[in-house]
């Protein structure tokens, strides 16, 4: 796997950071609450092509949130409206994992006419009292629940951490610093209106999600589904937070199947 | 030399099988373990020990905030502290500590700074302003406060706060979190320009720095013991001094456990079995709640996880196996008999170089008749002989004028109108 290319865009008089892959159509990639690293998925997608990989704020040298000044979800999604301007992308289409899958919901929801496909990996930003009492989102040592099965070569390859102390502390600050950011948007709980503002989607959409997530309750795939005008849905059994990773082969497949779409606006 | 009475508030009865049961004393501690019968008779006998307190001559009685917990049920510092404003103020010296008032839960914060001013004029300028940040399972778990936004919050609060006890004009406040657009605070302070402020904290360099270089005293939390205290010490007058600033000890406090009866054995059997109440079950908390993310920085939480300190699992509040011995040779509490808790307090003290001790005298499931016993041992065989650390040495800063020249029932009745 060649390692992709770290560009820099200075933005709001800071630097953002975007990992960047492949020839081809552009597409995003918006990461989760556990950061971004340029897994199988993304190299997979960066086959086929240029896979744009932004770090959230704060991250891996980038400037933060606080710095930023940005306050609030729609500052975060004017933020990223920049950032693709500055890119270069009057149109584009947008991937989004976990709390990556809110943002992208929420700038998809916010203006629909910049994205033409829309691909929501288990995405955070609803709320239900009945589905969280089954199933509580995000509590307790996630590490433990993002795979369906932990033994798996999938998973310890994921969960690897490096045995340098050195290294390994600033894996675990930038780990730290990902997740802080992204609670900040999320705390209490990850319900800030999204299912207000979802039917105003007009993306070609897809909601992919695992079975048998544990970290948020795949029983949300069909609130998604409900809200989105169009949206197609993909459950994938064995699987649990990751299942672009736990079914590589299979999410590649749809997310092509998804992002070759004729496009028809709704 | 002061001390403060503190009362932590602990819910006294939990089951023996608490922390093997159950998984938290705070933020989802069942709530059928509560007994409002009980609950009834623990509050009233904890404003007791108070009053008693502020009788037995302790230079203040303090209170803090906490929510949602079984560890202390004192959820408002400024409604237990209204209970003990009219005691206090017929007092010689006593004074009220709001060790509490954790700014960034209050909406408006302007809340704040008023009812510390009504507190303040019922006393006649006897309250001290302490402001923590607050632990994560109170104000991320329980009150809902983003954690990376917790000490963004509470500094702008903080400053409206200031503002508001000194502007002598109505003005507008317009913050990030709070927006007014008439602030105008009625009643204004009985001190001027208002009551002494102190920052308590568990040792994170932001506040302590922000401490020495502005002039307000840092008190330090903390149950690890000695040896730590110790390091953060050295630190913090390092610290000061080499800012170019003087080392009055009332720039430092500390906070401590204290248990005082006849002689170190009749403590441990007294006490015993309470300390191992409030080490193993008040402070039964796992470490999904000990610790939101982004409460404290990014880095700190990584070295812990280095360390083997793991935030998953394990708690930096929990503590090993309990053993009276170890909590005693360790300074996690001060025991003893009137001598020995005499001969370890000095020698704290001085290496420490505090100037205010808070002592949380009632520990774990203490009954009331301990508690009260406690308060006058101490007050008796222990305080009087460590009040005058200091005397000649230093001047007293940080504390109400009350409290060093005696105001005053006299005063009070002079000037009633």
């Amino acid at each position: 796997m060649q390692t992709p290319e770290t560009i820099e865009i200075p933005i709001r008089g800071g630097i953002s950071k975007v990992l960047v892959k492949g020839e081809g159509k552009p597409v995003i990639f918006l990461h989760g609450a556990g950061g971004l690293r340029w897994d199988a998925y993304l190299e997979e997608l960066s086959k086929e092509y240029k896979v744009y990989a932004p770090f959230f704020p704060g991250v891996a040298g980038t400037t933060g949130t606080a710095a930023l000044d940005l306050r609030n979800l729609w500052d975060v999604v004017l933020y990223y409206y920049d950032l693709f301007d500055l890119l270069g992308f009057d149109q584009v289409d947008l991937i989004g994992h976990s709390f990556g899958g809110m943002l992208a919901a929420e700038m998809a929801a916010t203006d629909s006419r910049r994205f033409n496909n829309l691909l929501l990996l288990c995405p955070a930003g609803l709320w239900k009292e009945e589905i969280e009492k089954r199933l509580p989102s995000m509590e307790g040592d996630l590490s433990a629940k993002l795979f369906y099965d932990n033994d798996s070569p999938i998973a310890k390859a994921a969960l690897a951490m490096p045995e340098d102390p050195e290294v390994l502390l600033q894996v675990l600050i930038e780990s730290q610093v990902i997740l802080a950011e992204a609670t900040r948007f999320m705390w209490p709980i990850a319900d800030k209106g999204l299912n207000r503002r979802l039917p105003r989607i007009r993306s070609n959409t897809m909601v992919v999600w695992g079975r048998e997530d544990q970290i948020l309750s795949s029983e949300y795939a069909y609130e998604f589904q409900r809200a989105i005008p169009g949206c197609q849905l993909e459950i994938l059994e064995q699987s649990s937070h990751f299942p672009q990773l736990e079914h590589l082969e299979n999410v590649v497949e749809l997310t092509k199947r998804l992002l070759t779409a004729d496009l028809v606006r709704k | 030399m002061k001390f403060v009475y503190v009362n932590y508030f602990p819910y006294r009865d939990l089951p023996k099988d608490f922390p093997e049961k159950y998984e938290s004393v705070w933020v989802n501690i069942p709530s059928e373990l509560y007994d409002r019968e009980k609950g009834h008779v623990m509050f009233n006998e904890v404003i007791d020990q108070y009053e008693h307190a502020v009788d037995a001559g302790f230079d203040a009685i303090g209170f803090n905030e906490h929510h949602g917990n079984a560890y202390g049920l004192d959820n408002s510092p400024n409604i237990m502290a209204a209970h003990l404003a009219r005691k206090v103020a017929k007092s010689d010296k006593t004074c009220l500590a709001l060790i509490g008032d954790s700014l960034a839960l209050y909406n408006p914060p302007l809340r704040v700074a008023e009812e510390l001013s009504m507190l303040d004029t019922v006393t006649g300028g006897r309250v001290i302003a302490a402001f923590p940040a607050g632990t994560s399972m109170d104000t991320n778990f329980v009150y809902g406060v983003p954690p990376a936004e917790l000490r963004d919050r509470f500094n702008e609060a903080f400053e409206l706060i200031k503002q508001a006890w000194t502007r002598s004009e109505p003005f507008t406040f317009n913050g990030k979190y709070t927006q007014l657009k008439n602030v105008n605070l009625w009643p204004r302070p009985y001190q001027q320009p208002h009551p002494p402020i102190w920052l308590p904290g568990s040792g994170s360099i932001e506040t302590w720095d922000y401490c020495v270089k502005n002039d307000i005293p840092y008190y330090f939390l903390s149950y690890s013991g000695h040896a730590k205290a110790q390091t953060f010490y050295d630190g913090f007058w390092e610290h000061r001094q080499k800012l170019g600033k003087d080392m009055n000890p009332y720039w430092a406090g500390f906070n401590q456990p204290i248990l005082v009866s006849e002689t170190d054995e009749q403590a441990e059997k007294d006490y015993a079995e309470h300390v191992k109440y409030f080490l193993k079950t008040l402070l039964h908390i796992p470490g999904k709640f000990a610790e939101a993310p982004g409460y404290r920085s990014a880095e700190s939480v990584a070295k812990n996880m280095v360390s083997q300190f793991a935030l998953h699992g394990k708690s930096r509040y929990s503590s090993n196996e309990f053993s009276w011995k170890q909590a005693v040779e360790s300074g996690t509490i001060i025991a003893g008999s009137p001598a020995t808790v005499r001969d370890k307090l000095k020698e704290i003290i001085k290496s420490f170089r505090v100037g205010t001790i808070t002592g949380n005298f009632s520990v774990g499931s203490m009954p009331h008749h301990l508690a009260i016993k406690n308060i006058d041992l101490f007050s008796k065989e222990v305080m009087p002989h460590l009040q005058g650390i200091w005397d000649d040495e230093y001047p007293v800063v940080g504390w109400p004028e009350a409290a060093h020249n005696k105001l005053n029932k006299a005063a009070l009745i002079k000037n009633s109108i």
